[in-house]
């Protein structure tokens, strides 16, 4: 037998199945170079946290060496005001402590402690100690306690030792 | 319906439901790891910026305050630095005092990086003013020298002898 028109060439796909094949590829491109994109700026953006987190860490290097400074520079300010300042009371209270001793009274030795202070002297009578030298010592110390003794020479020698406790201490200091 | 139509919708669900998987695959494979990733990473970026500028902000605060407190403490700061000079220390005893004598204890140093060098004195003067002229005269030395309890003073047939201890600061490591 034979036929007198050709045989069509027969399609893979129809028409259809191709229109929607292309559709599905397309789309799918679409979608990884979409997510290609969005892969691509999120390295740029791990890029960018790298050198930011380099840079902030050397930031943060400074910052602290920056603060180190500044406590030292602070500590030697307030501990050279301490020092100027400790002098200077502790002048001022030898000068008061020898303000308080009146002309009858000499002194031989003293010894100044932080909390204490110890006078030894003569004095022509034990009154002119117990008038003129006691009371001022006793509003300024808490406890205060005398020795006297005879030289020979008519003198009266003395031993106080007075101490401060310390809340009479802070109070002092308020 | 024909087989032919009924053939087409068949075709055409199938599709439809390939599209839809293969769609949601790509969704679910490349778009929605990779945006969560973006914004993580833009949110660390923006608060890393956000550092960065308060960082540079408290340097530029920190250096405005580190070279006004050397401007203001230049004095002290130098007192600190100077290593202490004992035969200086010496001649300036002497404008007061007479039969110096300087005895070095020990030397101490603290976690941030101060030492300490402890000496007793032992020195005679005339009058207590000498002493009180003595511990005015200290401000204007080289060194940060401090008077320590307990102080002695003992009177001798022409002066009085006075022991005392001191205490000079130097700073180990200087600020840059």
């Amino acid at each position: 037998m034979r036929s007198f028109i050709k045989p069509r060439k027969k399609k893979l796909f129809d028409d259809m199945t191709t229109m929607w094949l292309a559709f599905i590829v397309l789309v799918s491109i679409a979608l990884m170079v979409f997510g290609g994109v969005i892969y691509y700026k999120s390295s740029f953006y791990i890029k960018m946290i790298d050198s930011l987190k380099e840079n902030n860490a050397k930031k943060t290097y400074i910052v602290n060496h920056l603060k180190d400074n500044i406590s030292l520079i602070q500590m030697q300010a307030s501990l050279d005001k301490d020092v100027k300042e400790t002098n200077r009371i502790l002048k001022q209270s030898m000068k008061n402590l020898f303000d308080l001793i009146p002309d009858q009274i000499t002194l031989t030795k003293v010894v100044m402690q932080k909390k204490s202070l110890l006078l030894c002297g003569y004095t022509n009578s034990i009154d002119s100690y117990t008038l003129l030298l006691e009371p001022p010592l006793k509003s300024i110390f808490t406890k205060s306690i005398v020795k006297f003794s005879q030289d020979g020479k008519g003198h009266t020698l003395f031993e106080s030792f007075n101490t401060m406790d310390v809340l009479k201490d802070q109070n002092v200091s308020r | 319906m024909s087989l032919v139509e009924n053939t087409k919708t068949l075709k055409f669900a199938i599709f439809i439901m390939s599209f839809l998987l293969i769609v949601m695959l790509f969704v679910f494979i490349f778009v929605i790891p990779g945006i969560k990733e973006y914004k993580t990473k833009k949110a660390e970026y923006i608060s890393l910026q956000k550092n960065k500028l308060s960082l540079e902000e408290q340097k530029k605060e920190l250096e405005k305050k580190l070279s006004f407190l050397k401007k203001e403490n230049v004095d002290a700061i130098k007192s600190f630095s100077n290593d202490f000079n004992q035969s200086e220390f010496l001649l300036f005893s002497k404008k007061f005092f007479e039969n110096i004598k300087l005895t070095h204890i020990k030397n101490q140093k603290t976690e941030n990086g101060l030492e300490i060098y402890k000496f007793t004195a032992d020195f005679n003067a005339k009058t207590p003013i000498r002493f009180y002229n003595f511990i005015d005269g200290l401000k204007n030395l080289k060194s940060v020298v401090k008077i320590n309890f307990p102080i002695k003073l003992t009177s001798e047939e022409k002066s009085i002898k006075l022991v005392f201890n001191m205490s000079v600061y130097r700073l180990k490591h200087k600020s840059k």
